[in-house]
């Protein structure tokens, strides 16, 4: 029976990653060889890529993993989470569609290039303010994408029954988000993320149904279960009592507006084709994250039902399909969460690599440089990245994981900076640059000095003195044309 | 940024939603929980949630299809970058 099993769970996975490869591939059908394609398409695509890339981007290894640890951890105070759900929704459109409107103007692809262009009355200042927000982004994300593959590539081993080790599991995952990205670029992503959004929504919310239902004889009976057993989980401030109101307010502001400007969204703002799609990706897209959670409260209060002290609670989904469920159904559902994580690594490699490619090698080593070849140093960049995390995750450097605790604190500092010239004529580059150095050291000081002062999130703290730094400063600094260009434009269209 | 009854009401809508799913409104919420973990089955405090966000979506979807604004920006940024409208 275990080498049946073990086969199943093979054939699964080599479906899956046949698929991606055989997916990614079509989607050079449609290539051009320039950056700019390479980076977003080229602003191609339509509403289901759109949508889905943005969605399975959005949703990681965490939503099928972590949520289920997070509830096991913190009972349903988890369901904070409903804000960075819908809001990054509706950002999409109030935001995204500001910044495809200015990128179809001028003609930015990438997190710094954007910078730089409705900052660039600044000079110096706005090209260091994009090189410092590009090395910002560089370092969180990309810590983020070898994380997320080390933290997944069990599966692998726990999907074939022991035949594929963790560390080839682990090659396998970043060869294939490496291979995905090197051939196709934001199309190629795009293009398996779709299949994988739609192939881990219907895992993730089977293996939640199935799962309840084989535990408890269906979901309603794990809530009444849990109500009798474990009602602390069903109210604030959770089994640890660590959600405080301010620290509930405090941590979807960090996570929802950190999220909204990290460079594997951002990017995706370039990407639609109308904003006709735009809009209605950002509505399907509120939908789908929200949703896709329907059945996960029954899932999480199933599993600290079952195994109240289990010491890796991320890691109790698999352990719960395969108690519970057949083991062709198991494999397939943690597939899915194979899915889940490489379309937001593949993602985050991709915007990485645009960086590197246009804010930094473009600007300060071949300013010259034409799209085509962008194009293939971009290519080179991509596989050069893919060994640098497959070095981060084989050797698992605790400092790097120190540093990654800031990466969503760190990049909601960010946030004011990228939005505030979207709506505001008198925000400064300086003030700009001034309001992220300040913003990151205050994130840096009460994520590891101060930790969470007065019970609130370093994000938070990150993100409120960012803003106050930029509207102060830029109070105090002389109006600059670029930016009142910017937002003039802006108004033409937007009113 | 002039906003259109339509937008005015969306907006007003998340805002009402956010203060609704924050404190102080949240724990008043919370401590009826606290009693009544359960409705029609569910977790009360889930659902309240679920409800609140649920209609932002309705309402995002409504407003997709009815700002007549959100429908002129699509004609109006292609004239724009077309170069049929002078700025």
């Amino acid at each position: 029976m275990e080498g049946l099993e073990a086969i199943i769970g093979i054939t699964i996975l080599l479906g899956w990653v046949f698929l991606m490869v055989i997916v990614a591939w079509l989607s050079t059908k449609y290539k051009r060889l320039s950056v700019t394609d390479f980076a977003t398409t080229g602003g191609t695509l339509g509403l289901l890529t759109l949508f889905l890339t943005y969605s399975a981007t959005y949703h990681s290894a965490y939503a099928f993993m972590g949520t289920t640890g997070f509830i096991h951890t913190h009972g349903l105070a988890w369901w904070d989470n409903v804000h960075w759900c819908v809001l990054p929704g509706i950002m999409f459109w109030i935001i995204g569609s500001r910044v495809w409107a200015l990128s179809k103007k001028y003609g930015f692809i990438s997190y710094g290039d954007y910078l730089k262009g409705v900052y660039r009355s600044g000079g110096q200042v706005a090209t260091a303010l994009s090189i410092v927000a590009a090395i910002v982004g560089f370092i969180f994300v990309l810590l983020y994408t070898a994380i997320q593959a080390l933290g997944i590539s069990y599966l692998f081993n726990v999907i074939s029954g022991g035949i594929i080790s963790f560390e080839e599991g682990l090659l396998i995952f970043i060869v294939l988000m490496v291979f995905i990205t090197w051939i196709g670029g934001l199309r190629g992503v795009a293009w398996t993320d779709t299949v994988q959004g739609i192939f881990m929504l219907v895992a993730y919310i089977a293996g939640c149904v199935w799962i309840a239902s084989a535990a408890f004889g269906g979901i309603f009976n794990v809530f009444s279960e849990a109500a009798q057993k474990i009602p602390e989980g069903l109210y604030l401030p959770g089994f640890k009592g660590a959600f405080t109101p301010q620290y509930w307010t405090s941590l979807w502001i960090t996570i929802t507006f950190g999220m909204a400007v990290m460079p594997h969204i951002w990017i995706r703002y370039y990407a639609g084709k109308s904003l006709r799609i735009i809009k209605w990706a950002a509505v399907f897209t509120a939908a789908y994250l929200t949703y896709l959670y329907i059945f996960t409260p029954a899932l999480g209060l199933t599993a600290k039902l079952l195994y109240p002290d289990y010491a890796t609670p991320d890691k109790l989904v698999p352990v719960l399909l395969l108690k519970y469920t057949p083991f062709a159904f198991a494999a397939f559902v943690m597939a899915g969460a194979l899915a889940a994580a490489l379309s937001t690594a593949d993602s985050q490699l991709h915007a990485v690599s645009t960086i590197l490619t246009v804010d930094i090698y473009k600007t300060f080593v071949k300013p010259e440089a034409d799209e085509r070849y962008l194009y293939n140093v971009e290519r080179w960049i991509v596989i050069g990245l893919g060994v640098i995390v497959a070095l981060i995750s084989f050797t698992r450097p605790g400092l790097f994981l120190t540093i990654l605790t800031m990466a969503t604190a760190g990049t909601a500092a960010l946030f004011p900076v990228f939005v505030a010239p979207l709506f505001w004529k008198r925000v400064t580059s300086k003030a700009a640059l001034a309001s992220v150095v300040i913003g990151e050291t205050v994130v840096a000081l009460t994520t590891y000095v101060w930790k969470n002062p007065l019970g609130i999130a370093a994000g938070a703290w990150g993100f409120t003195v960012a803003w106050l730094i930029l509207i102060i400063v830029s109070m105090a600094t002389k109006p600059e044309k670029s930016v009142e260009e910017c937002v003039s434009f802006l108004k033409t269209i937007f009113g | 940024m002039s906003l259109s009854l339509g937008e005015k009401i969306f907006y007003i809508i998340i805002i009402l939603a956010i203060i609704l799913s924050n404190p102080p409104i949240l724990n008043i919420v919370n401590e009826y929980c606290k009693t009544h973990p359960l409705t029609l089955g569910f977790p009360t405090f889930w659902l309240y949630l679920e409800i609140v966000w649920t209609i932002v979506i309705v309402a995002f979807a409504i407003a997709a299809i009815k700002i007549e604004k959100w429908r002129n920006i699509e004609e109006k940024i292609e004239k724009i970058l077309s170069g049929k409208e002078v700025q």
